[in-house]
C-alpha cells in the first residue's frame, strides 16, 4: 500500500474515488488497468445486443457495467447507465433507447483517455 | 476471531474489490470467489462459511435462487447495484445490503453488522424434514409435505406447486425443482410438468390423470414413465 496522496483528474469523481481507495494507490492502479483491459470488449458486447434489439440482454449488460464505471470515477456515467437500464423495462426494442445510448457511448469514449492518463500517473 | 466468507459476483472487478477490502480489514478470510451461483452452491454444499457476499443478478441462478437452495444460512451481505431488491432482502433476512459501488467505510459497517450477529449461533434454517419442502410464495415461506403435492407445472419464470387444496406459485424453474426432488417419487413427464407418481389415477396414451387434472406425457418420456411405474409400454 502506498500512502502517497494521489490527485485524480478533475473530470473524474475524486471524492468518490478517495472513498473507495482511500490511500491504496496500488489498488486504484490495478482496477484502472483491469477496466481499460475489459471496457472495449464489454462495449462491443453491449453494442451487439443493442444492434440485435434484445432489450433484456442489453439491460443485463448495462447493469453489469454500471458499478464498474464508478470504480474509475465515472459516477455520472453510472447514473446514465442506470437510466438506460430502467428504460429498458419500458421499451420493446433497443432502438427506442437510441438517444440515451448514443449520448452515453459518446461520453464514455471521451472519458476513456482520461482514465488512461490517470493510469499512467498512478503507475509513475 | 476471523470470519470466513465467500464472494459471489459475475463481475470480476466487483469481486476484486471485495477481495481487496476483506484483505484490508484483516478479519474476514475469503475462502472462495465465484462468478455464478452454481459454482458457489457446489462449494457451500461442502464447506461452511460465516459471511456470503452475494450479488443478485447473475447469469444462471440469481443470488436469491442460490439462497433458496441453502439449508444452512450464513450471514448474507447482498452486493448489488440496484435498490429494487430491498423487499426480497428483507424477506430473506439478509444481514446487510451494499449498493454497488460502495465505499470502504460502508463495507466496514457491513462487516461490523455481521460480527455483531456472529456471536450468536449461525442461523440454522428450520431444515425441512426429509418429507417436506419450503415454497416461497406470496411473500412467505410455506412448508409443504411432498406427499401433498400432486404435480408441479412450469409457468414461464415461475413454477406452480399444485396440492389438492391450493396452488402455490414461486419464482423458480422446473429444472431447479427437478434437482431438489431428485430421487423421490416424482418424475418429469413433460417439459412443463413434474408429477407425483403416487398420485396418478390413470394413464391414457399420452396423458395421465392426477386428481381432476389431465397432464400431458411427452412422447420422448413415455417409456421412462411407464418404466418408473413398473408398467410395460
Amino acid at each position: 500500500m502506498d500512502s502517497e496522496i494521489f490527485v485524480f483528474d478533475s473530470r473524474l469523481d475524486g471524492d468518490f474515488l478517495r472513498s473507495i481507495y482511500e490511500d491504496d494507490k496500488e489498488h486504484a492502479e490495478m482496477v484502472f488497468e483491469k477496466f481499460l483491459q475489459s471496457i472495449h470488449i464489454q462495449l462491443s458486447e453491449i453494442e451487439e445486443s443493442y444492434t440485435t434489439g434484445d432489450t433484456e440482454i442489453f439491460r443485463k449488460q448495462i447493469h453489469k457495467l454500471k458499478p464498474v464505471l464508478s470504480f474509475v470515477g465515472l459516477t455520472g456515467l453510472t447514473n446514465k447507465a442506470e437510466i438506460i437500464e430502467n428504460n429498458c423495462k419500458e421499451v420493446t426494442d433497443t432502438s427506442s433507447l437510441s438517444a440515451l445510448y448514443t449520448a452515453f457511448k459518446k461520453e464514455l469514449f471521451e472519458m476513456i483517455p482520461v482514465v488512461e492518463n490517470d493510469l499512467i500517473k498512478l503507475k509513475a | 476471531m476471523n470470519l470466513n466468507s465467500i464472494i459471489v459476483d459475475d463481475e470480476p472487478i466487483s469481486r476484486n474489490f471485495l477481495e481487496r477490502y476483506c484483505e484490508k480489514i484483516g478479519t474476514v478470510n475469503v475462502l472462495g470467489s465465484f462468478p455464478d451461483s452454481e459454482s458457489a452452491l457446489a462449494f457451500l454444499q461442502k464447506n461452511e462459511v460465516d459471511i456470503l457476499f452475494l450479488d443478485v443478478e447473475m447469469p444462471g441462478d440469481s443470488g436469491f435462487q442460490l439462497l433458496d437452495k441453502l439449508t444452512v444460512m450464513p450471514k448474507v451481505i447482498l452486493t448489488t447495484s440496484k435498490t429494487d431488491y430491498a423487499y426480497d432482502a428483507f424477506q430473506y433476512n439478509v444481514t446487510d445490503y451494499l449498493k454497488k459501488p460502495f465505499s470502504y467505510v460502508r463495507f466496514q459497517e457491513s462487516v461490523s453488522k455481521a460480527y455483531e450477529s456472529a456471536g450468536d449461533k449461525k442461523e440454522q434454517v428450520d431444515e425441512p424434514k426429509k418429507e417436506d419442502v419450503f415454497i416461497k410464495s406470496d411473500g412467505k415461506l410455506t412448508r409443504l409435505n411432498y406427499d401433498d403435492i400432486l404435480y408441479i407445472e412450469s409457468v414461464g419464470d415461475y413454477v406452480k406447486y399444485c396440492t389438492p387444496d391450493k396452488k402455490y406459485i414461486t419464482h423458480s424453474t422446473l429444472k431447479a425443482v427437478e434437482e431438489k426432488i431428485s430421487g423421490r417419487h416424482f418424475m418429469k413427464v413433460h417439459r412443463s410438468f413434474i408429477v407425483n407418481l403416487r398420485k396418478i389415477s390413470n394413464i391414457q396414451e399420452y396423458t395421465l390423470l392426477i386428481g381432476s387434472s389431465l397432464i400431458p406425457i411427452s412422447k420422448l418420456l413415455k417409456t421412462e414413465v411407464m418404466g418408473r411405474l413398473n408398467l410395460a409400454v
